[in-house]
């Protein structure tokens, strides 16, 4: 039962994967997980059946965070040539995310979900404790995150090239900033080297929104 | 294997270290900052870890897929405040990414069209030299 589950998901991920043409990379992730999802439905599996079986995968996103230290070396000549500029731009990207999340979330009525959606931008590993911290509700935390990660890694490369944004370190900057684990899946994806600055980039972006959500923690 | 063997060996250093730290600062961002200074210093090989850690970055989004497919329940179970819920993630999000790039790629200066083709060929070079 366990290993069936894992299996499919690892074969319909796999298969969607090689199907990705230029125009839709990005979309294997939520296309499989909505497929996956009716499959539970259909076959009355319980959610938590479902994450016990794939805690396998689940497993390894501790290793791969670990591992952007990989494609960080490799690439840090170019990242600190630029240095000044990638922090900075983390920290826009960071406080812009934050802030226009707190104000739409009172502006929109969000009421006390805010508190769930303010650390957005940070990694899940970040997040969720900045959520705790804030008073808010874990689940819907790590969805938040999760959907940051979805919305960035599927307008970002190619909104970013239509801004004119065509700089591999500006839009592994951005896509790691601004949607952590996901985006920079994505940007590495792409090539090594935007993956290399995404990754340091989410790192920084963690720590810029711990800073700034602290604060309002209760 | 030992790629494996150093990458869990770092999240663990990650691990004790961020039980060390007054901020949540969680143990595999540690772990890849510790593992980034002792591949720098070459305390460990690249070729140790090379090849297990581009396959596991290859594969990255894969290990999302269980985090997805639970945050689904938990968002229909939002009803009538999911459609805002989505709506302040969404635009949140891409103003963030799109103000990072911008500042990244240099400002109003550098943001043109014309510039576009000459930075994809440069690899992490480009605009702001």
């Amino acid at each position: 039962m366990n290993a069936v589950w894992l299996a499919v998901t690892v074969l319909l991920f796999g298969g969607l994967r090689r199907a990705e043409r230029p125009w839709s990379r990005g979309w294997a992730l939520p296309v499989a997980a909505v497929a996956l999802w009716g499959g539970l439905n259909v076959f009355g599996v319980p959610p938590a059946a479902y994450s016990a079986a794939t805690g396998l995968l689940t497993f390894w996103l501790g290793p791969a965070t670990v591992a952007m230290a990989v494609p960080l070396v490799r690439h840090w000549p170019a990242i600190a040539r630029r240095w000044p500029r990638v922090l900075v731009g983390v920290g826009a990207g960071a406080a812009v995310s934050t802030g226009i999340a707190a104000l739409l979330s009172w502006w929109w009525g969000l009421g006390p979900l805010w508190r769930s959606v303010l650390p957005h931008t940070a990694t899940t590993p970040i997040a969720l404790p900045l959520v705790a911290a804030l008073g808010g509700t874990p689940a819907l935390g790590a969805v938040a995150t999760v959907l940051t990660g979805l919305v960035g890694s599927l307008i970002g490369p190619a909104g970013l090239g239509r801004m004119g944004i065509q700089d591999p370190l500006a839009q592994g900057v951005a896509l790691g900033a601004a949607s952590s684990g996901i985006g920079t899946a994505r940007a590495l994806a792409e090539s090594p080297a935007m993956g290399a600055v995404a990754g340091l980039a989410m790192a920084l972006a963690g720590l810029a929104v711990t800073a700034m959500v602290l604060p309002w923690a209760r | 294997m030992r790629a494996a063997a150093v990458l869990l060996g770092f999240e663990a250093l990650g691990y004790v270290l961020s039980r060390l730290l007054p901020w949540p600062v969680p143990d595999t961002v540690l772990g890849m900052v510790l593992l980034a200074v002792a591949l720098n210093r070459g305390w460990i090989p690249l070729s140790w870890v090379q090849a297990g850690a581009d396959f596991l970055l290859r594969w990255l989004a894969l290990f999302f897929v269980p985090l997805v497919v639970a945050g689904i329940p938990v968002l229909t179970a939002l009803g009538g405040r999911a459609a805002a819920f989505v709506a302040v993630v969404a635009v949140s999000t891409a103003a963030g990414l799109f103000t990072a790039g911008w500042v990244v790629a240099g400002g109003r200066e550098n943001v043109a069209p014309n510039r576009t083709a000459r930075d994809a060929e440069e690899p992490l070079g480009g605009a702001g030299r």
